[in-house]
């Protein structure tokens, strides 16, 4: 053997200091989560649930020692990881709505919520809000969060300018189907120039999600040449060829600049679209009213909490989610950052039933509540928007570039069937 | 390496039967010194490179257990059109972005290089769009080339001109991404331009001079014929780039849409290569599938490496011979 020089000393401890970092780097990754004796991990994402909500949380359970990560990126990739790696799971998780399909995928996964004697709090959430986090075999993965019923919102002064109704009641009955909305529409554009809806896919979404089927059945047939899809499709073409869609992507700064200069003056959004409008645009303030969406509710969004099967002190996280669901805290979180509350007892709490100086002094909740308990049950399979992206794809190009709308629907309807075939 | 073996049977080190081993011993501290970028490079460029090939022959959601297909993803992948249009997307944008930077980033370089005041200050100036976040960037495009309240359309309103459908239609968006690729990378491709004029001798310009060329004689039959391997490097660097471009697209098209996410806009038409990817992958759990076309786009780009290189070098050995 060779004798150690000062040099070979020194680079010994260059070694020695490598590795010392590399099994540390990987003590990091092997944390937390799933131990029974460790403290409870959060995760959630910006605007998931209300801030103080989460800090009584700590509060009230101080033996969880609850950790609460916000993820700010995709969430559900960071799940994906830490379930395929098995390591540093959470011990109570949030899921978006639309990603949940994803995961009933494999339910097994996550703890089942009907087996930890919750059974009264389930009673407080909507049914069909829970269908979507339930198994084929009745599993209830997640509860809600919060929910995206959907209503029409309107400017008054726009509205009153073309000689149209501007009182909620009035503006609904005289828009109660599409058809009549349409009419509507066209009377305000004569009026004033200005266009009922934001897009295609927009009208094609919100039908869509009114029915009581999507495009899967629940036994696994293929639904895309259904008459729901149909009519979801057909009422957009409509639109479009009675001259009432603005072509403006939801969300854009054109979108943002024609909702504040009255040429949008009729949206179709979920309940915590107010967020949005007062973001975007607060010189609007007073000039809004809700009322029922044309041809009855949908539901746009709307998140989880799950507890995943590798948690380890179960009891300790259902306490903790039951509280973070429960009214007040729903109506916290609601204040806070606009979700609209899942839980039926928080509708009645006082933060909810605020006059909205935003919406005229509209109490906007009620509207959102009787969307709520008028929801259409159905079934969202985990390739649902995969097969609905063809139909949109295939509207924005009738809207853009004047493609045929038959020829249109038929390349749609062959690339979702492609789809179809490709995922058996 | 010859010497260091000598050196170590010299001092009386126990002698290896193979002279390269000893080399690995006698010089360890040094593979230890070079070892975490390679123990790095392993764990998270090489081996998930290879991964993802195993994938690209599985059908994998992510979550469930991953089912071996064959060449299924690759027989889909031939025959898919919206990956094809995606090609085709991912070739305009190419072209509309790489070969007008090119000509903006030699002329700046040119005027750079004899700019006497402030020269610095310039070079910073031009430099500053490539170190700026790319996701800011699209953001602001996406304000400036909005349809109805855009400043783009604003200025051409002024003009007198028509307004144009910068957003909402394939084209529009296709010419939008590039405007903004071209933006980020022309000060960039300027500063390479301009080192390598640095590096032309004065002596060249001094003798063409003489003979009476005058500044743009000399730039076309001097500056560029000298400056060819620079021009290949930055090409080839632009198409490696240019056939990967993901962000631009993605952030252009962006909607809030949860429906019909990263599918490139209207008629699809700011749907690259990578952002198909991105969608199969990551909005569709496609992994297996997404690994496919990773690989083609791969595939894609040495292939046009390769072209864009021969090109230039061939003409660089018809240029000597004549």
């Amino acid at each position: 053997m060779m004798t150690l020089t000062p040099r070979h000393r020194r680079a010994i401890g260059t070694v020695a200091v490598a590795v010392a970092a590399a099994v540390s780097l990987s003590a990091c990754s092997g944390g937390s989560g799933g131990s029974s004796d460790g403290p409870l991990t959060l995760w959630t994402w910006p605007g998931g649930l209300g801030e103080s909500v989460v800090d009584s949380a700590k509060t009230q359970f101080p033996d969880a020692q609850l950790e609460v990560t916000t993820i700010g990126d995709d969430v559900k990739q960071k799940l994906v990881t830490v379930f395929t790696g098995r390591s540093g799971i959470p011990s109570i998780t949030g899921i978006k709505g639309e990603d949940m399909s994803y995961f009933l995928q494999q339910a097994d996964l996550f703890t089942d919520f009907k087996t930890l004697g919750i059974d009264d709090k389930l009673a407080d959430l909507p049914a069909w809000k829970l269908a979507e986090a339930t198994t084929p075999d009745g599993k209830l993965i997640g509860l809600p969060t919060d929910i995206g019923p959907t209503a029409l919102y309107y400017r008054t002064d726009v509205l009153a300018a073309a000689g149209l109704p501007t009182d909620p009641a009035e503006v609904a009955a005289a828009t109660s189907t599409w058809d009549d909305y349409f009419a509507f529409g066209e009377k305000l554009k004569a009026a004033t120039g200005a266009y009922l809806e934001v897009s295609l896919e927009d009208v094609f979404t919100k039908v869509m999600g009114q029915g009581e089927t999507k495009m899967v059945s629940q036994d696994g047939e293929f639904l895309g040449d259904s008459a729901q899809v149909k009519k979801a499709w057909d009422t957009a073409i409509e639109a479009n060829e009675r001259g009432l869609v603005a072509g403006i992507q939801d969300g854009s700064p054109d979108w943002a600049a024609a909702v504040n200069n009255g040429s949008l003056p009729t949206l179709l959004g979920a309940a915590w679209y107010q967020g949005d409008l007062k973001s975007n645009a607060p010189d609007t303030s007073g000039k809004w009213n809700v009322t029922a969406m044309p041809g009855g509710p949908a539901n746009v969004g709307g998140s989880f909490l799950t507890i995943p099967a590798a948690t380890g002190n179960k009891d300790e996280a259902v306490k903790i989610v039951d509280f973070l669901l429960d009214a007040k805290s729903q109506a916290t979180t609601y204040t806070e950052v606009g979700n609209f509350p899942s839980s039926t007892a928080a509708l009645s709490e006082p933060a909810l039933q605020q006059p909205d100086p935003f919406f005229g002094g509209q109490v906007t909740t009620d509207v959102f509540k009787t969307a709520s308990e008028n929801m259409p049950i159905s079934y969202t399979s985990p390739i649902d928007n995969e097969l609905q992206a063809p139909f949109i794809t295939e509207l924005a190009n009738v809207q853009s570039q004047g493609k045929d709308p038959k020829q249109a629907w038929n390349d749609a309807l062959t690339a979702a069937q492609q789809v179809w075939e490709r995922s058996k | 390496m010859t010497s260091a073996t000598r050196v170590m049977t010299a001092s009386g080190v126990r002698p290896s039967a193979r002279p390269r081993g000893r080399g690995l011993v006698r010089h360890w501290p040094m593979y230890v010194a070079i070892a975490p970028f390679f123990l790095l490079f392993l764990g998270f460029g090489l081996f998930p490179t290879a991964y993802s090939l195993v994938l690209s022959f599985q059908d994998w959601n992510g979550l469930g257990a991953a089912k071996w297909t064959g060449i299924d993803n690759y027989t889909r992948l031939f025959t898919d059109p919206t990956f094809w249009l995606s090609v085709r997307n991912t070739f305009v944008i190419f072209v509309l972005s790489t070969f007008p930077m090119l000509v903006i980033a030699l002329a700046v370089a040119a005027m750079l290089n004899n700019a006497v005041r402030f020269s610095t200050a310039f070079r910073i100036a031009y430099f500053v769009p490539n170190i700026t976040s790319v996701v800011a960037m699209a953001v602001l495009f996406g304000s400036i080339f909005g349809e109805n309240f855009g400043l783009a359309n604003a200025a051409l309103h002024s003009l007198g001109l028509p307004g144009v459908q910068w957003l909402s239609t394939p084209f529009g968006i296709q010419l939008t991404i590039s405007i903004l690729i071209t933006y980020q990378w022309t000060g960039y491709n300027a500063i390479i331009f301009l080192a390598g004029m640095q590096s032309i001798g004065g002596e060249v310009y001094e003798a063409a001079k003489l003979d009476g060329a005058g500044p743009i004689r000399s730039f076309f039959s001097i500056t560029l014929p000298l400056l060819r391997p620079t021009i290949i490097f930055v090409l080839v660097v632009s198409t490696v780039t240019g056939m990967q471009s993901f962000t631009e697209a993605q952030v252009l098209t962006a909607s809030s849409s949860t429906t019909n996410p990263n599918s490139g806009g209207a008629g699809q038409g700011g749907l690259t290569m990578v952002l198909y990817f991105y969608q199969q992958a990551f909005s569709y759990n496609r992994f297996g599938y997404g690994a496919a076309i990773a690989w083609g786009v791969f595939l894609i780009v040495v292939i046009f490496t390769i072209i864009s290189w021969r090109f230039t070098a061939g003409k660089k050995e018809d240029k000597a011979r004549a």
